[in-house]
């Protein structure tokens, strides 16, 4: 147990400007929607959910961003040296990777929680009922970038050479880009016929009908994947850390 | 503490790059000893020692730290040693204080009252970030954090490169007292051979991934010499005796390898003693026989 406590205190030393930078982000961008809706409290009970819900699903996916990020400790390891000197400690890769993955968790359950704090403060200046659907959406936001993560590991795994390393790069990137191009499929939302003097209203409307439609099919998919990718992603550290200095 | 008479074994390891071969690498460090491993930049001793320490796996070779083997019993023998870089590996936001806090979950025997000792000697700032030490009070932290846990062996890749005099000093004189002791060992790489004439019992060359000599540093001393002489002279001494020569436009410097014996059989000739840093010069020109 000291040490875990050590290193979680390291990892905890290392990664706190980083998430407290991105808590002062998230505050000031609850302060801006609070202001919008407050500017807006001379409108409809309609307008005002619509505001609600739309800026609950802005913030659930940012916050889902945010705080599946890995505050840049391994990169920071490896430009200080500590990467290699770690290898002369007794501490053993099932630790390191434990810890990492640890303070990963812990942020993303501080995330859910902000998410909810965030969703009510937002329904109560817009005098709404929030929707807590709006944490599936923060999980699904975490998850992307999860599985992102562990496409660069698998990736880093994968490259034996730079010149290998660039080809396999650049296929990831195509397929990247043929997703962003082909996911838009997915979404259907005809808007033809909505009056362009309503869009403004009836757009954000028409995103987050959307975006619960989706997220109301896959839900109950959402938690056990979430265990799927946190398996994965240690794993791939593991690997990663097993692979030391060639 | 084991039961071992030598701290560090090294049998035949070799490790292949592009560009670079670690070729039969093999040498022992006694229980209680230092051992200054000297090599020019390149040489491969950095190679070695991350060998030693798993870092980069071996293509083939034994390797034996503190009696253990050194991949199975890795977990054990990293508790009971401790490494210094020739740069500071910690990260320049903490402080010595939080470095204690690290360690101390890190290592059974890790000991704050000594580390503060060290500190106080030192005279390192307890709460200000490493980041703003200079490049000798960041070596003084590192060397603390190194003996604060009763480690019986330390390997250390030149951790007095780019220090004063003054510095260097200090810290020499801190691993003798280290090894008064005499159940604790140090391998000490550098290519700064008067350090090591300074502290070490035994040296080991290395140049180009092969082992040139390993022994005794006095011995080695000893036994060699360097004759100073005419071109014409030197023409005279069987090849087999002299490491190498240094010819100039004066004459020419060759180094025998036994000092006392040439001395019989070259009666004529002045053989004068020598340092670390000549035989490593001629050592490294051997196969060239004649240098200028």
């Amino acid at each position: 147990m000291r040490k875990y406590k050590s290193l979680l205190f390291r990892e905890y030393k290392l990664s706190r400007n980083h998430y407290l930078f991105r808590l002062v982000i998230l505050t000031l961008f609850l302060g801006l929607v609070f202001l919008a809706i407050l500017l807006n409290h001379d409108e409809s009970q309609e307008t005002k959910n619509s505001i609600s819900i739309f800026m609950s699903l802005l913030f659930a996916i940012i916050t889902g961003f945010v705080c599946a990020d890995d505050a840049g400790v391994y990169r920071s390891d490896i430009n200080a040296g500590w990467y290699t000197y770690s290898y002369c400690l007794p501490i053993s890769l099932f630790e390191k990777s434990f810890v990492r993955y640890f303070i990963k968790a812990l942020a993303i359950l501080i995330g859910a929680g902000i998410t909810a704090l965030g969703c009510q403060i937002i329904a109560i200046g817009a005098d709404a009922e929030a929707d807590m659907r709006m944490l599936f959406v923060f999980l699904l936001m975490a998850e992307i970038y999860l599985l992102f993560q562990i496409v660069i590991h698998v990736v880093s795994l994968m490259a034996k050479d730079v010149r290998k390393s660039k080809t396999m790069w650049g296929i990831v990137c195509a397929a990247a880009l043929g997703i962003i191009v082909w996911a838009p499929n997915l979404i259907s939302i005809d808007f033809s016929d909505v009056p362009k003097d309503e869009l403004g209203v009836a757009l954000p409307n028409m995103i987050v009908e959307t975006a619960m439609k989706w997220i109301d099919k896959i839900d109950l998919f959402l938690f056990p994947l979430l265990i799927i990718l946190f398996v994965a992603g240690f794993i791939l550290t593991y690997k990663t850390y097993e692979r030391r200095k060639m | 503490m084991g039961d071992y008479n030598n701290a560090i074994e090294i049998k035949g390891i070799t490790k292949h790059f592009d560009g670079f071969t670690l070729d039969n690498v093999s040498f022992e460090v006694a229980k209680g000893s230092i051992m200054g491993y000297i090599g020019q930049n390149g040489a491969g001793k950095t190679t070695t020692i991350r060998s030693l320490l798993n870092i980069i796996p071996i293509d083939n070779g034994e390797i034996r730290l503190l009696g253990l083997d050194h991949i199975k019993d890795e977990a054990e023998i990293k508790q009971r040693m401790a490494v210094v870089f020739d740069e500071l590996p910690f990260h320049d936001i903490f402080t010595a204080n939080d470095m204690a806090k690290i360690f101390e979950g890190l290592y059974g025997q890790w000991n704050n009252s000594i580390y503060k000792e060290y500190l106080d000697r030192f005279q390192l700032p307890i709460h200000k970030k490493i980041g703003q030490f200079s490049k000798g009070m960041q070596m003084k932290l590192q060397i603390a954090c190194a003996l604060s846990h009763n480690a019986e062996l330390l390997i250390m890749d030149e951790p007095t490169t780019g220090l004063d005099p003054v510095v260097r000093d200090e810290i020499l004189h801190i691993f003798m007292e280290y090894l008064e002791t005499e159940e604790r060992s140090i391998l000490m790489s550098s290519h700064i051979t008067s350090d090591l004439e300074k502290i070490a019992d035994c040296v080991t060359y290395i140049d180009r991934g092969k082992i040139l000599i390993s022994g005794y540093k006095d011995e080695i001393l000893e036994k060699h010499g360097v004759i100073k002489c005419s071109k014409e002279e030197l023409k005279t001494i069987d090849p087999k005796d002299i490491v190498s020569a240094r010819i100039n436009e004066f004459g020419a410097e060759a180094m025998v390898y036994d000092k006392e014996a040439m001395n019989y059989k070259y009666n004529g000739l002045l053989i004068d003693s020598t340092s670390l840093e000549e035989i490593m010069l001629y050592y490294v020109n051997k196969e060239k026989k004649e240098w200028s």
